[in-house]
């Protein structure tokens, strides 16, 4: 059962990439992106990681996804205001052929790599074991996320307020 | 606990400076140069702390009941933090006048550039590999930002869109090696991984090399080793000239103080398979760098491609700790230093010349008999170009030297000969620049050295690079080259395995 | 003592500084006689040191450690034993007083402040090369020597050729030049030389580099042995490398005193002097033949081009030369402190000879051509009397210095019975007599022949002469009154050298026809010149006469061997390769690079992508070395 949901989850999650890639509408592109981030909040929920889940759902799918198609609708983006993309044959070959290798290597060392898994614990994934580990154990790299979420923002801030003079 | 707190204090120095600025960002009335006043205050400060832990320090982890072992504090840390700290104070003050001639630059400027280095000293200091990533991600995301600071030039915008995109990606192949490694180790934590390693000699490791593979691709990127070091050129012509000053000298030291760290203790058991690709991509660093910086016309571009180059050279010493040269390390140390001092020299006469001159483009033409123009400034100039080359008593000498021999120890003739070769065909596009300067007659009358901060700063660090080159010993109690590595080798002795 | 040794060292160089504040400015009378007297603070810290080196043995000290790595530790150290403590005596006694005179000399020059700079750096130069225990800081002063004499042969850059009619192509940057350039190619030499030690020993230091001597391989010794001759042969300007040293009269005079006769020349007698015990190694005995026999054929050959020269200051150039040749044939010979000790005469006396020369040439408003000169002794009674003391000297008569180098030298080339050098030398000490008081004679006795080109010689001010008296009572006594002193003094260092008990029996033989030969040159020259100068049509036309006066035509064969064809060469490869070749490799980079051809490199061209294809490639090819080396390995 897991596994037949597994592969619908790809499934969606893999044709989403691809959407995201090749449609030649921005809009589509973002509708790519969401199923990306549903199904990947779904394999999130398989692995029984409520926590993780919820995140997914709430900032991946609610704000993140949302934002990008507000912008998309609020600018207007259509193709021909597009730097023009050549997505060709060729390109595609290329690509397959520099990645493909790169992925069988992958897979081909996680096949042979002597993993030991342990069943998974009682709490596994609750907001509230969640909250213990990103509290006590990780508490410096969380700290440090929020240090560069304001540095981030204060530079999305100077980004967005400036006004580009385009010099010819 | 309160000396858990002294030691802290750089760090937080640096944080409450880029909030006390991004909230005084919002003053109006403020001038440009008390912005920078300020923050090289802070950065100050927190550098004289640095120094003074650096004479304490042995090795210790921060908080250790509360962060566990991921803030690690030893010499080699706390040595980086001081370059970082140093670049930093040095790019502000030599950058002066720059920021004055420009309309673009305001207080978050300065918030976002003490956000990059609180970023890159936590990188020093992490002794695991998330907090390394997001460190790494804080020192680069302000950056991108500060590269498309000139909001009048397209080129700049364009540098700015190129190195998030090029720069994302390669930071997701980090996360990606993390995820792969703590998939077999069970832990992201530096010396997890090396007793794994000791302990696990006979199973197999091939994730967990595939999964270092990503993280060295990633730190490859941000050192703009080849083959990925496309950006580096397009990105540092278009960003302004501080932040072009900050990325070649600082930003490259940051990514050379985890690289370093992960090389000598995670590494250590893995050399045999690691080391290929160290030395493949020196080799081609040094080659493609060279024909890059041959082709450059603009002399803001030739620095950056031979930044290339000298990224390197440090590999070539990098393979060389692997093959078991004793003092390979503390060459890429002192490497790191020769280069800093000698390419912010170089930056800080561009930059200083593009705040006094307008219409300049600094191109390898505008600088025809700027010996005649400019004596001081030329001959300044002259000693930046022959320690990059590294010409015998400059400080890039010594560094090129204490490389080539440490590759030469480890019997890689082959190595040190292309490195050598490398190094003449250096001398085409340094010396060009000298040629320019000095045989030609110049368009432009004499000018009067122009007494400013950043101008004797740039005198200064010429100065130093002619002390570091010439030798210790002149006067006692300050180091010299000879100190310099002695500081570079004590460093890396507290590194904790 | 370490202090004497620094401020022996650095006084020069304070001076040169403190007189390059002044480089560009106009000329400021401080600057010369701050330098003259931070030289003679380092004389007297040098005669100090002499007489602590005496009592007490060598002095060495470390100033810092210069490059320090692994295995590799190269020290700026300072050694001062017998032999340097009598160099440093050597060359500061000379500067000193060239300093001194050239107040007077240079009065009138625009680059007066520039002038003490450059000479008080070569003195700082000269003594780094002296003092330095290693061949590090040796080849430093080497090279910084020089440096300083091409700017000091150069100094004149400005002028046109001052003796044209003599030698047309030769101004004083073409001099400065050829100077460098030869010596150069001599470098390459040393250069090996000093890194073959280095490769062999592991370190620079001479203690070091002697102590393995008897260990090291017979061919390799043989290799340094030439290697560093080939060094030395430049700076002494030996045969065929012989060409600079009398186009470096280009040169103000005292230049001429100071560092083409009295020091930088002799530096390569030093090196020799000082790699005494590779010299004196059985394996290299051939070599030391070689430059015993080289430095006679030199002695000789030069002498011969000095005696139809008609440049007052050339002629003292080739004797120069010559006893150069003396001094290495004493080396080659095995000699050593009789080398040093004509050095050290040949200093003073020659230094004299020059100032003397330069006080002729201030007189006739640098005139150069002895035939217009003549009968000078009238008004410049002193300058006379110092040039004949110093002539004196040079050909060899009892009692002055040169009576007893000399004669030590022709001693030693009878006791290690090569009869061929001693008759070569014997020949060359008749000829150096005659070339000497011809040179004498035919500008301060006999008719005024100035008087028809209109000069109004005087006399130097009275403080130069004086400056020059020191010189000329060391040319007088040094001989008599130190030689004994010096032998026992240099041969705590240097091999003692002894002649053999049949020597000794029948040396006053020897000295009997070396002083009759000697005696019969200046004889032969009053002869011929002592009333004035008579022209010899058929003489001047005949073939020796002209070979000598066109030094054996080897200018000549220099220039239509290498300097013409170097250029044709390099106007070749300028026009061929460097303009299209190289410009071509550097456009095809550009393109290559850059192939899209459009250098605006914008967004919308598509790099981005290109780029990221790139980082993608870049991915794989780690992944297959990876893969290569560690997964599936």
């Amino acid at each position: 059962m897991e596994s037949i949901i597994f592969f619908i989850l790809a499934f969606f999650l893999l044709s989403g990439a691809i959407m995201i890639v090749f449609s030649k509408e921005s809009l589509y592109s973002a509708i790519g992106f969401l199923m990306v981030m549903i199904a990947m909040a779904g394999m999130f929920a398989l692995l029984h990681h409520s926590f993780l889940f919820l995140a997914q759902i709430l900032v991946g799918v609610g704000a993140v996804v949302v934002l990008s198609i507000m912008i998309i609708l609020s600018i207007n983006l259509k193709e021909e205001n597009q730097p023009k993309q050549n997505i060709t044959r060729k390109n595609i070959l290329f690509t397959t052929l520099i990645i493909a290798p790169i992925a069988g290597l992958l897979l081909y060392a996680i096949a042979k790599a002597p993993f030991a898994f342990a069943p998974i614990a009682q709490h596994f994934g609750t907001i509230e074991t969640m909250g213990k580990v990103l509290f006590t154990h990780w508490v410096l790299p969380f700290e440090i996320v929020s240090i560069l979420l304001l540095g981030a923002m204060v530079g999305a801030i100077v980004l967005s307020r400036r006004r580009l003079h385009v010099e010819s | 606990m309160i000396w858990d707190l002294y030691l802290v204090m750089p760090l937080a120095l640096v944080f409450i400076g880029a909030l006390f600025l991004m909230l005084f960002s919002l003053v109006k009335q403020v001038e440009l140069t008390n912005y920078n006043l300020v923050t090289v205050a802070f950065l100050s400060v927190s550098l004289i702390i640095e120094l003074i832990i650096f004479q304490n320090v042995e090795h210790d982890y921060l908080f250790e009941t509360i962060f566990a072992k991921m803030f690690i504090v030893d010499k080699l840390s706390t040595l980086f933090n001081i370059l970082f700290l140093s670049g930093a104070i040095l790019t502000l003050l030599i950058n002066n006048n720059y920021f004055k001639s420009r309309d673009y630059y305001n207080g978050e400027f300065f918030a976002l550039l003490l956000f990059s280095i609180f970023g890159m000293m936590m990188l020093a200091h992490t002794n695991e590999l998330i907090t390394a990533f997001i460190s790494i991600e804080l020192a680069s995301i302000t950056l991108y930002v500060l590269v498309g600071y000139n909001h009048h030039s397209p080129k700049s915008s364009e540098a700015m869109l190129k190195y998030i995109i090029l720069g994302s990606l390669a930071g997701v192949f980090f996360i990606l090696g993390v995820a792969l490694v703590y998939g077999v180790v069970g832990s992201t934590y530096l010396g997890d991984i090396y007793s794994y390693l000791i302990h696990h000699q006979n199973s197999d490791i091939s994730l967990l090399v595939v999964g270092m593979m990503f993280m060295m691709v990633t730190l490859l990127f941000k050192i703009g080793a080849a083959p990925f070091h496309s950006w580096v050129v397009d990105v540092y012509i278009g960003s302004p000239f501080p932040v072009t000053m900050f990325m070649a000298t600082t930003l490259k030291i940051a990514i050379f103080s985890i690289l370093l760290r992960l090389f000598l203790v995670d590494f250590a058991p893995i050399y045999p398979l690691i080391l290929e690709i160290i030395k493949v991509v020196a080799i081609a660093t040094l080659l493609l760098g060279s024909l890059l910086a041959i082709a450059q016309t603009q002399l803001k571009g030739m620095l950056a491609a031979s930044s290339i180059v000298h990224v390197g050279y440090m590999l070539m010493a990098l393979y060389a700790i692997g093959v078991g040269s004793s003092f390979a390390a503390s060459a890429i140390i002192f490497y790191l230093i020769s280069y800093f001092l000698s390419a912010l020299g170089a930056f800080g006469i561009l930059s200083f010349l593009a705040s006094d001159e307008e219409k300049r483009h600094l191109s390898f033409d505008d600088f025809k008999g700027f010996a005649h123009e400019r004596p001081y400034m030329a001959a300044a100039m002259t000693i930046f170009m022959l320690s990059l080359a590294g010409f015998p008593s400059t400080i890039g000498f010594l560094g090129k030297f204490y490389i080539f021999m440490s590759v030469v120890e480890t019997g890689e003739i082959l190595l040190a000969g292309l490195g050598i070769l490398i190094a003449f065909i250096s001398i085409y596009y340094y010396f060009k620049l000298i040629a320019l300067m000095y045989f030609y007659p110049s368009p432009n009358p004499k000018k009067r050295f122009p007494f400013a901060i950043s101008t004797l700063l740039i005198v200064g660090v010429a100065l130093m690079i002619v002390w570091g080159g010439i030798g210790t010993g002149l006067i006692p109690f300050v180091a010299g080259a000879d100190g310099l590595l002695t500081i570079a080798s004590e460093a890396l002795k507290t590194i904790g395995k | 003592m370490e202090s004497l040794v620094y401020v022996a060292l650095f006084a020069p160089l304070v001076g040169s500084l403190f007189a390059a504040l002044f480089g560009m400015s106009p000329k400021n009378l401080i600057t010369g006689i701050a330098t003259s007297a931070l030289l003679f603070i380092s004389w007297v810290a040098s005669v100090l040191l002499l007489i602590h080196v005496v009592g007490n043995g060598a002095v060495s000290t470390t100033l810092m450690d210069w490059i320090g790595a692994g295995d590799l530790l190269i020290q700026f150290g300072f050694q001062v034993d017998a032999v340097t403590a009598v160099m440093m005596v050597v060359v500061t006694t000379v500067s000193t007083v060239v300093h001194v005179y050239s107040i007077g000399y240079m009065d009138h020059d625009k680059g007066f402040n520039r002038f003490f700079s450059y000479l008080s750096a070569f003195v700082f130069s000269m003594l780094v090369l002296v003092m330095s225990d290693n061949f590090a800081g040796l080849f430093i002063g080497w090279e910084g020597v020089g440096v300083c004499s091409w700017l000091l042969i150069g100094f004149w850059y400005h002028k046109e050729d001052v003796s044209t009619d003599i030698n047309p192509s030769i101004s004083p940057s073409w001099a400065a030049n050829e100077a460098f350039i030869m010596n150069r190619i001599a470098d390459l030499g040393m250069l090996i030389g000093i890194f073959l030690i280095y490769w062999n020993t592991g370190s620079l230091t001479y203690d070091t580099f002697f102590a393995s001597i008897p260990t090291m391989d017979a061919q390799l010794l043989v290799a340094i042995a030439v290697a560093l001759f080939i060094g030395a042969m430049g700076k002494s300007a030996q045969f065929p490398l012989h060409t600079w040293l009398a186009d470096a009269m280009e040169g103000p005079t005292p230049v001429s005193a100071l560092i083409h006769a009295a020091t930088m020349v002799t530096a390569g007698v030093y090196l020799v002097i000082r790699a005494n015990p590779l010299y004196s190694h059985e394996a290299v005995e051939g070599v030391s033949l070689f430059i015993a026999y080289l430095g006679t054929f030199v002695a000789m050959f030069a002498a011969t081009m000095a005696l139809v020269n008609r440049d007052l200051k050339r002629i003292i150039a080739y004797s120069t030369l010559s006893q150069l040749g003396y001094m290495f044939a004493a080396a080659g010979l095995g000699a050593y402190w009789v080398a040093l000790f004509h050095l050290a005469a040949h200093a003073f006396f020659k230094a004299l000879l020059f100032l003397g020369a330069g006080n002729v040439m201030h007189a006739m408003h640098d005139e150069l051509d002895i035939f217009k000169m003549g009968g000078l002794s009238k008004v410049m009674k002193w300058t006379y009397i110092y040039m004949g003391l110093a002539s004196l000297a040079l050909a060899g008569i009892f009692p002055l210095a040169g009576f007893y180098s000399k004669d030590t030298i022709l001693e030693v080339a009878i006791n290690e019975d090569t009869y061929l050098i001693w008759f070569a030398l014997w020949v060359t000490a008749g000829l150096t007599a005659f070339y000497s008081f011809r040179q004498v004679f035919l500008t301060f006795s006999g008719n005024e022949r100035y008087k028809e080109l209109g000069h109004r010689p005087h006399e130097m001010p009275n403080y130069v002469l004086i400056a020059m008296a020191p010189l000329a009572i060391l040319a007088v006594i040094f001989g008599f009154v130190f030689m004994d002193s010096f032998q026992a003094f240099t041969s705590t260092v240097l091999p003692a050298y002894e002649m053999s008990h049949a020597t000794h029996e029948i040396a006053w033989v020897f000295i009997i026809l070396t002083t009759l030969i000697a005696l019969s040159g200046i004889f032969y020259a009053y002869k011929k010149y002592g009333a004035g100068l008579i022209r010899d049509e058929k003489v001047e036309s005949s073939f020796v006469y002209k070979l000598l006066s066109n030094q054996y035509y080897i200018p000549k064969f220099y220039d239509s061997m290498f300097t013409k064809p170097y250029r044709e060469i390099s106007d070749m490869l300028w026009k061929r390769v460097d303009l299209k070749i190289v410009d071509a490799i550097v456009d095809a980079i550009a393109k290559f690079i850059y192939f899209s051809g459009d250098k605006s490199r914008a967004m919308q061209t598509g790099n981005l992508s290109h780029y990221l294809n790139w980082m993608a490639a870049g991915v794989l090819l780690v992944a297959v070395i990876v893969s290569l080396s560690a997964v599936l390995g």
